[in-house]
């Protein structure tokens, strides 16, 4: 049997009375980008920190291509990108750059250059002189660079602008064409979507699911709005009525079609336009109960 | 922002140190006064006058002309640490509130507030003025109720408050022309140490009064409290820092928040040689910290080292200086051999505070997360915190080397004559006691990594005080015995402590490889 690329199992951290990570599963094969979402003090980070061995699990077991996450075999695998970037403030960017390439044992010059172009980063400043998204970029190069198998993002794109976002997106088609395998957390749905074949949903500790972008469509359902005489379709099987106004009608539809067009075929329908659920929709209806 | 908001963010920065300064200051002064009525007070001090006007213990102690009060006896004994403690305290914490706040951004948030930066200059100038007054209340205070005279001990109580004035004066005034913050904090350093060594100077000089007048060491001095007291003296310390600061105020406005006058150029040629391993990388995150360190104890090692001749020379020529040296158990002192000795004894509590200092930069990292990218990049925790460990080891043998060159050949330009080795073997001597620190820290660092440098710090602090003052007070043998000082003998005028130094090391060893062991199992959270 193949090795995943990165899997953890029944993976737990408590911190005292806090389940801050809770029996997770998640598994992720070579060339895959799985979105890693949740709101805010979920568990993302902690996970993440995890799968890198800087915490060690309460129980289960995480690895990384069938190294245990943290062992030293399993850290020549992985390359790394916090949320919060904290660097040797003395350090110019290149210095810390080489630092970490040399730590991990493998760097590609020419793609680090490539890299550096790419983002537009002055590597002979110091590090205290970089802004926050300076030093994200410092952060993206340094992981891009060193190829590794593995990369875990943890809000990678949190204060870059929309020019790097691209050139960000760019770097991880690049990398999932290679073969490497992303984990991506990030509040930036837009690019999850963008990017990712597969999402997992983590809240309070415990995911809440994984599956594919359009799974998660299916399951969340399809929107129509529709326009002419017919029925109360409010009574028809997995039909909700979200909204009424003089022209339309829109609803929602959790399972398959046909209890719906046959309702409508009865009547006389003049207009008629789907809509699949966007991330958003479907993140907002994992974790807003407000929202409908 | 609220109007007060700089007040309480300084508050809240100072306060542990301000306790921690408080409570050492309160210790030494109230135990210095024990050891005085103990030693058998005035009538035991007759005679004294000899080694207190000697030029070399006037280098080390300050200028006195007589012992004959408690007081007196305290400033002359523990003057030296009281003071530098004092000053070095208050000019790192400027730099601290000032520097500090701004290169962590804590400044932008104030300044954008309704209170305006003058006013947030002001605030944080006021907390760090009244942290000054705290230390130099409880200096009098516990002069005063241990029976000393209120005048005197008021009089220097103010001093106390003057000189952390001038040294927090000093701080701000390099926060405004040196950024980042260590550099300001090594030019605050500096400049507190070429004013102690101008008062030592001074001091030992028959005609440097002039340059004891220079220096805000050479006012408290000659305020002369608990001796022939001159309060006019006051008037440099308190008012000096506040027309330095105001005078400092206008700079502060002008420049932009985060930059200073001279801040080190942004931009650097890439320096990959030490960034291959952790082992490499260790030397370069110490190699600021272990340039100021070589600094330091070379112009010390210089200094003291010029001022062996005065001490031996004169002690050979008065047989009465030779009774009262050995009546204090200090007759070693009165040969250069014994004198180069006390140099050692003494290195060997200042290296104990550089291996806590370099080796808790790793607790640091941790707090500061600084560590997550090294650690997710491949490098092993055991690996970093043993490369510290090492580099820091390695600096100590280094330190020793350059104090020993630097004493050897101020003995020497002193006109006394002392072999390389013997210089070597008190310098080496001296670092006998680095494994159990460098150990104990480790192991420190990894249990606690936030608190792990003050607390070992406030340990060592205890630890040197017990074995100063401990023998004189006749505490029980068991509490002086756990000293760590208590077993650095004078080489070369003594044999140096085999059995001490192996069971340093063994037992050095033993909390590296717990350290070791902790650190690679524990979370590192930031």
């Amino acid at each position: 049997m193949t090795d995943h690329a990165l899997a953890a199992v029944s993976l737990s951290k408590h911190f005292g009375t806090t389940r801050a990570v809770d029996e997770v599963d998640l598994t992720l094969d070579a060339g895959e980008v799985v979105g890693f979402l949740g709101p805010n003090g979920a568990g993302k980070t902690t996970t993440l920190r995890l799968l890198l061995g800087l915490l060690r699990p309460t129980s289960g077991a995480a690895t990384v291509l069938g190294h245990r996450a943290g062992s030293r075999e399993a850290r020549r695998h992985v390359a790394y990108v916090p949320g919060d970037v904290a660097l040797w403030p003395q350090l110019t960017g290149l210095e810390v750059i080489t630092l970490l390439g040399s730590l991990h044992g493998r760097l590609d010059s020419a793609y680090r250059d490539r890299l550096v172009e790419a983002f537009d980063l002055d590597p002979d400043k110091r590090v205290r002189a970089y802004s926050k998204g300076n030093r994200q970029k410092v952060a993206l190069i340094s992981a891009f660079a060193t190829r590794a198998e593995v990369l875990l993002l943890d809000e990678p794109t949190a204060g870059l602008d929309p020019l790097m976002e691209r050139v960000f997106r760019a770097c991880v088609v690049e990398a999932q064409d290679r073969g490497q395998a992303v984990l991506l957390s990030s509040h930036v749905l837009a690019e999850v979507q963008h990017l990712c074949s597969r999402v997992a949903m983590i809240r309070q500790g415990r995911l809440v699911t994984v599956a594919a972008i359009s799974e998660l469509r299916r399951v969340a359902g399809v929107e129509l709005d529709i326009a002419g005489t017919f029925e109360d379709l409010s009574a028809v099987a997995g039909v909700s009525v979200v909204a009424v106004d003089s022209d339309e009608t829109r609803v929602r539809v959790n399972g398959p079609l046909e209890p719906l067009l046959g309702a409508l075929a009865r009547g006389q329908v003049t207009s008629l336009r789907t809509r699949e659920a966007s991330l958003e929709e479907i993140f907002l209806s994992f974790y807003d109960p407000a929202h409908e | 922002m609220g109007p007060r908001t700089a007040v309480g963010v300084t508050w809240r920065q100072l306060r542990l140190s301000t306790a921690v300064m408080t409570s050492l200051v309160v210790a030494m002064v109230a135990l210095g006064v024990a050891s005085y009525d103990l030693s058998g007070g005035a009538p035991a001090m007759v005679g004294t006058l000899a080694l207190v006007r000697n030029p070399a213990f006037r280098a080390l102690y300050g200028n006195f002309s007589t012992l004959d009060t408690a007081g007196a006896f305290v400033l002359w004994k523990l003057g030296l640490v009281v003071t530098l403690a004092v000053a070095l305290w208050g000019a790192l914490a400027a730099t601290r509130v000032t520097r500090g706040a701004e290169d962590v951004g804590t400044w932008d948030l104030l300044v954008t507030g309704t209170a305006g930066r003058g006013a947030i200059v002001g605030q944080s100038m006021a907390v760090l003025a009244v942290m000054g007054v705290a230390v130099g209340t409880a200096v009098f205070a516990t002069f005063a109720l241990s029976g000393q005279r209120l005048a005197d001990s008021a009089l220097y109580g103010a001093g106390v408050v003057g000189l952390v004035w001038c040294a927090q004066a000093v701080g701000v005034a390099a926060a405004q022309v040196l950024a980042p913050r260590r550099s300001a904090s090594q030019g605050a350093l500096a400049v507190v140490g070429v004013a102690y060594l101008a008062r030592m100077v001074a001091d030992a000089s028959t005609n440097g009064a002039w340059l004891r007048d220079a220096t805000p060491f050479g006012w408290l001095e000659n305020l002369g409290a608990f001796q022939r007291a001159e309060p006019i003296w006051l008037v440099a310390l308190l008012v000096g820092p506040a027309l330095a600061v105001t005078a400092l105020l206008p700079l502060a406005r002008r420049r932009d928040v985060g930059l200073a006058q001279w801040t080190r150029s942004d931009r650097a040629a890439a320096r990959s040689g030490l960034l291959r391993t952790p082992w490499r990388f260790a030397w370069r995150e110490l190699a600021s910290t272990i340039a100021v360190w070589l600094i330091v104890t070379a112009v010390v090692g210089l200094v003291i080292g010029y001022l062996t001749n005065a001490l031996v020379v004169f002690s050979r020529g008065d047989p009465s200086l030779g009774r009262l040296l050995a009546r204090w158990h200090l007759a070693l002192l009165a040969s250069v051999h014994g004198f180069v000795g006390e140099i050692g004894a003494t290195l060997a509590f200042g290296i104990s505070f550089f291996v806590v200092s370099a080796v808790a930069t790793v607790g640091g990292d941790v707090s500061a997360g600084r560590l997550d990218l090294p650690l997710g990049y491949g490098a092993g925790r055991r690996s970093w915190l043993a490369a510290t460990v090492v580099a820091t080891a390695g600096a100590t043998v280094l330190i020793a080397l350059v104090t020993a060159s630097a004493t050897w050949i101020g003995v020497g330009a002193g006109g006394s004559s002392l072999a390389f080795g013997a210089a070597l073997g008190a310098m080496l001597n001296a670092i006998s006691i680095a494994p159990l620190v460098l150990g104990a820290t480790a192991l420190a660092v990894s249990l606690a990594p936030r608190v792990a440098q003050v607390v070992l710090a406030a340990l060592l602090a205890v630890s040197y005080l017990t074995a100063v003052l401990g023998p004189a007070m006749h505490w029980p043998r068991l509490i002086v015995e756990a000293s760590l000082y208590h077993y650095v003998r004078l080489v070369p005028a003594e044999a140096p402590n085999w059995r001490a130094t192996v069971v340093f090391a063994v037992l050095g060893a033993a909390a590296f490889a717990g350290g070791l062991s902790r650190f690679r199992r524990a979370d590192l959270v930031a």
